[in-house]
């Protein structure tokens, strides 16, 4: 349904009607600036590289060719665009470090004053956001794609398989590499309280 | 414990419940009951996942939209030329119109051109053969005595100004008579490009609208 729905509206675009492309935008916007946002970690960033995929995408639309589904050809595209992203901030890696600290003292500073409106668990849960930028940032790029695609922006096997065109079994293989990587970081950091371990026994008990 | 390293990845995987076989989850589940390691593996790979979910949910900026539809604005200005150009060609109507006054503005330059050449082809052809003469003689003054050059060449240069400026005389008579006929070309042309890149124009905004 959704995908006859993005067909007729890029039919539309393409003979030239402008709104539909539009509405394309309205319907996949947040999908695709979540998916910058756990790349780039940052709001700012996240913004730029949405509004680069979705130009990507409007310059490259006569070239899709409907033999993948349209979101399918999107998340390709916004990946593609954090890459490249990913890959300047490296080639500039002085600047990089600069601009982190500066949006980390930002951050900071907006946290000071956001001290006396939030509650603590709020606070907590803001410590953690950043840990957990930080412990996706230190995965390898290709874990790190799969990781998003999947554990944050919930794709399927198959729909992260035809987005990064890699079989499925490599995808799987990511995952579960990315995961054991990403859980003996929250180990090395302190962050697992072993809260899960008596829920898991029940759990397994019902299994 | 050498049987649980075959078992890591497989419990990475089994964390979030839905995603393995039926034959690879009762393969995780009849270890997990005999290996309390495994057990505890499981429950902090659980735990990651929680955090993960727990930190995945966040804010969508409000100027998302028109942060985007700004992007797509400015790309749409500076593409809008070669957008206008495949409109056209992509129609049959504005494609035949412009094969059409193609032709004949093509036609038109051809004419022009060839009778300039036409033109300028007497001069040219006796400048070459002057060179060809010139460099004949030097050839010939070499093998001959070496007096006798300097009166042969004077004479020979002599004789081809002569011609030269003759031929000068008849291409300037030729000159004037084609005049009349190149000014009627110009007249044409003139006229011709304006009406055509009207009618051209018009059959644009005509697609346009459609």
């Amino acid at each position: 349904m959704v995908a006859n729905k993005d067909k007729e509206l890029i039919k539309d675009f393409l003979q030239g009607n402008n709104s539909a492309f539009e509405k394309l935008v309205s319907c996949y916007e947040k999908k695709v600036y979540s998916l910058c946002y756990h790349y780039v970690g940052n709001q700012e960033d996240a913004l730029d590289m949405a509004q680069e995929a979705f130009v990507r995408v409007y310059q490259n639309l006569e070239k899709f060719r409907f033999d993948a589904t349209f979101s399918t050809w999107i998340y390709r595209l916004t990946v593609n665009t954090c890459l490249d992203f990913i890959r300047k901030e490296r080639k500039n890696n002085t600047v990089s470090l600069d601009k982190k600290i500066i949006t980390a003292e930002g951050e900071i500073t907006r946290e000071i004053v956001d001290d006396r409106i939030l509650p603590l668990e709020e606070l907590e849960k803001k410590e953690l956001r950043e840990e957990v930028k930080e412990a996706l940032r230190s995965l390898p790029q290709e874990q790190r794609t799969v990781i998003i695609l999947k554990d944050f922006q919930e794709l399927s096997y198959e729909e992260i398989s035809s987005v990064l065109k890699i079989p499925i079994g490599t995808v799987r293989s990511r995952i579960s590499r990315g995961r054991i990587k990403l859980k003996t970081i929250f180990e090395d950091k302190e962050l697992l309280l072993g809260k899960v371990h008596l829920n898991r026994q029940g759990e397994v008990e019902q299994a | 414990m050498k049987k649980c390293n075959n078992f890591e990845e497989l419990l990475a995987l089994y964390a979030d419940d839905v995603t393995l076989s039926y034959e690879e989850r009762e393969k995780v589940e009849e270890h997990l009951d005999s290996c309390s390691l495994c057990q505890k593996e499981l429950s902090r790979l659980k735990e990651s996942f929680l955090i993960i979910k727990e930190v995945s949910e966040h804010a969508v900026p409000k100027n998302l939209h028109n942060h985007i539809m700004q992007g797509i604005t400015k790309k749409e200005n500076t593409k809008k030329k070669p957008y206008f150009f495949r409109r056209m060609v992509n129609n049959p109507l504005v494609a035949a119109a412009a094969l059409f006054f193609f032709v004949i503005l093509s036609g038109n330059i051809f004419l022009t051109s060839t009778s300039n050449i036409l033109l300028e082809r007497g001069p040219v052809k006796d400048m070459a053969m002057n060179e060809s003469a010139e460099s004949i003689e030097n050839n010939d003054v070499g093998l001959l005595t070496e007096k006798e050059p300097e009166l042969s060449v004077a004479l020979e240069n002599d004789g081809s100004q002569e011609t030269y400026r003759s031929e000068i005389d008849v291409s300037s008579l030729d000159n004037s008579e084609e005049d009349g006929k190149l000014s009627n070309i110009f007249k044409f042309n003139m006229v011709g490009i304006p009406l055509g890149s009207i009618m051209l124009f018009l059959i644009w905004r005509k697609t346009r609208l459609l």
